[in-house]
């Protein structure tokens, strides 16, 4: 029991991944405009040494892992958010699940590559496997953060199955070789029938009950990781619940507007496979929920 | 088994900063702009600094007042935070209680900075420069344990450097006691700023013999170290100014 697309559909969701109209490239021209001088900056960083920061003494740690905190902070929505959700057999669920994962990944993916620019010597990062030393606070977070990645491309994957299968089966005849292929390696045979979606549903929840232990690990690992040190300020417990919090807080912050953005562009939610849920009924009543449970929380934190 | 310490006696220390000197031109640690230093990318692996002086009747009126100064290299700390955090075993203490840096393993994260209650440990923030015609007199001593870098050889940009004892000097002085065919004496081996002071208020040697200089002086009354609250039992030890 595959699922039909109308024409509409297919016009909206399989003809844009094959045709780039001038929308697209002139997205992908203002991305490259934005990248291109931070990759010329970062080779001057890397010819000149860490100089060129603003980086000095005491402060051995600035802009870069600020950015690794917040981009690990917001990664937190998507996979917990969505597994909690999963969980709780929440129904609205499903068309907010993908993007809020995409947003744990590309997160995950960013806040890594922070680390590694405010590296010394990024050459020698292999070094960290060679050598690495399990009771450093480094390494925690170098094994948290890498689990925690793994695991949340892996739970994007398991949702993306039925939409690859459908990418397999609706592949216009022009479409090149090498996509055919991958789409019907990645969908790992997928049909559609019951007892495929059955199973699915319980891999799904098994990685859900997984993913959220290792997402609060890796909070309270970075968190505790600043508390091993003595600067003033850092050297607390308190970080961890701290953190955690936060992330929660700022995480869902993203995800509406991340969800809201799509959902007036109507680009994933407008022809979602579940037409019958309004997508801005959702986030309103998802927001106002959130809102009022987490306010009390972050007003209390701050007073 | 021998624990190489350094003693400093602050009442006989008279400031001259000959010490520094000494470790820059042995160390060869890179000279920094006026700017830079400004800017806190000065590397002093040896530091002398005025301490906070509180006016008061103790400190004399006058043209009589009196300043205090210390003297800061690494304190070797037994329990070492630096070595703690390092994420690939780059710095480590040998068996001999010095904190050594793998040059060449270095991956410049910078945990140990932060970790060290002391601020010993100092990140190669660009290029290491010589004005002029100073680069000729650097120190051609070079030490390398299995093929890493660890001597005063010049560090590459990137990586975090410290004070090692002059471990190299050890090296050495073993070495040449291995050519003559004769037994190593602790008291072939000082690091330059011992050797330099000028007030002689430094002295080196191994904690664990009874009957050697620095063992007598950790007796003391005034042996004391450096916040010893920090949980990294430091090594270094001060005779405080009486």
């Amino acid at each position: 029991m595959q699922q039909t697309l109308t024409l509409h559909d297919r016009d909206e969701l399989i003809t844009p991944l094959y045709k780039f109209d001038r929308k697209f490239w002139m997205v992908v021209a203002f991305l490259v405009a934005i990248i291109t001088p931070g990759m010329l900056l970062y080779v001057r960083q890397l010819v000149l040494g860490l100089g060129v920061t603003d980086l000095n003494r005491p402060v051995f740690w600035g802009a870069y892992l600020v950015n690794f905190i917040f981009l690990i902070g917001i990664s937190m929505a998507g996979t917990v958010i969505s597994a909690v959700l999963q969980l709780l057999k929440v129904n609205w669920r499903r068309p907010i699940t993908r993007i809020a994962e995409s947003l744990t990944v590309f997160g995950l993916m960013t806040a890594g590559l922070q680390i590694v620019m405010d590296m010394g010597r990024p050459d020698r990062l292999v070094n960290t496997l060679l050598y690495g030393r399990l009771q450093a606070p480094l390494m925690w977070d170098i094994a948290s953060l890498t689990l925690y990645l793994l695991t949340a491309v892996f739970a994007l994957y398991l949702q993306l199955i039925p939409d690859i299968a459908l990418l397999r089966d609706t592949a216009p005849t022009a479409a090149p070789e090498w996509r055919k292929k991958l789409y019907s390696i990645l969908s790992l045979g997928w049909t559609g029938a019951k007892e495929q979606w059955r199973r699915l549903e319980k891999a799904i929840t098994v990685v859900s009950v997984f993913i959220i232990p290792i997402g609060i690990s890796l909070h309270t690992v970075t968190s505790w990781l600043f508390s091993t040190t003595v600067q003033p300020g850092w050297k607390s417990t308190i970080l961890g619940p701290y953190f955690v919090v936060g992330a929660i807080f700022s995480g869902i912050g993203l995800l509406f507007i991340a969800v809201s953005l799509a959902a007036l562009s109507s680009l994933a939610l407008a022809c979602s496979s579940s037409p019958s849920h309004l997508p801005v009924n959702i986030i309103n009543t998802s927001k106002n929920t959130s809102l009022k449970l987490f306010t009390p929380i972050w007003a209390g934190s701050s007073s | 088994m021998t624990d190489w310490c350094m003693v400093i006696d602050l009442e006989k220390c008279v400031a001259c900063q000959g010490c520094s000197i000494a470790c820059r031109m042995e160390n060869n640690t890179p000279v920094v702009s006026p700017e830079e230093a400004k800017n806190g990318r000065a590397i002093r692996w040896n530091d002398v600094f005025p301490l906070p002086v509180h006016f008061g009747p103790d400190q004399g009126e006058y043209p009589n007042v009196k300043m205090h100064y210390s003297t800061r290299p690494c304190m070797h700390c037994k329990n070492a935070p630096c070595v703690k955090v390092c994420p690939v075993q780059a710095t480590f203490v040998d068996e001999e209680g010095i904190v050594r840096q793998n040059y060449d393993r270095c991956i410049g994260c910078r945990f140990c900075t932060v970790a060290c209650p002391y601020g010993v440990r100092y990140f190669n923030w660009s290029e290491p420069q010589w004005e002029e015609t100073l680069a000729e007199y650097r120190n051609p001593d070079q030490l390398s344990v299995n093929g890493s870098l660890e001597g005063p050889a010049v560090r590459p940009v990137g990586v975090v450097e410290k004070c090692t004892y002059c471990v190299h000097r050890l090296e050495k002085a073993r070495a040449r006691a291995a050519a003559e065919g004769r037994e190593f004496r602790a008291d072939e081996y000082v690091p330059a700023c011992v050797q330099t002071c000028t007030g002689k208020a430094r002295f080196f040697g191994d904690l664990d013999d009874p009957d050697s200089t620095v063992s007598q002086l950790s007796k003391s009354l005034r042996a004391t170290h450096l916040l010893e609250d920090s949980g990294a039992h430091p090594k270094t030890l001060y005779l405080a100014e009486g």
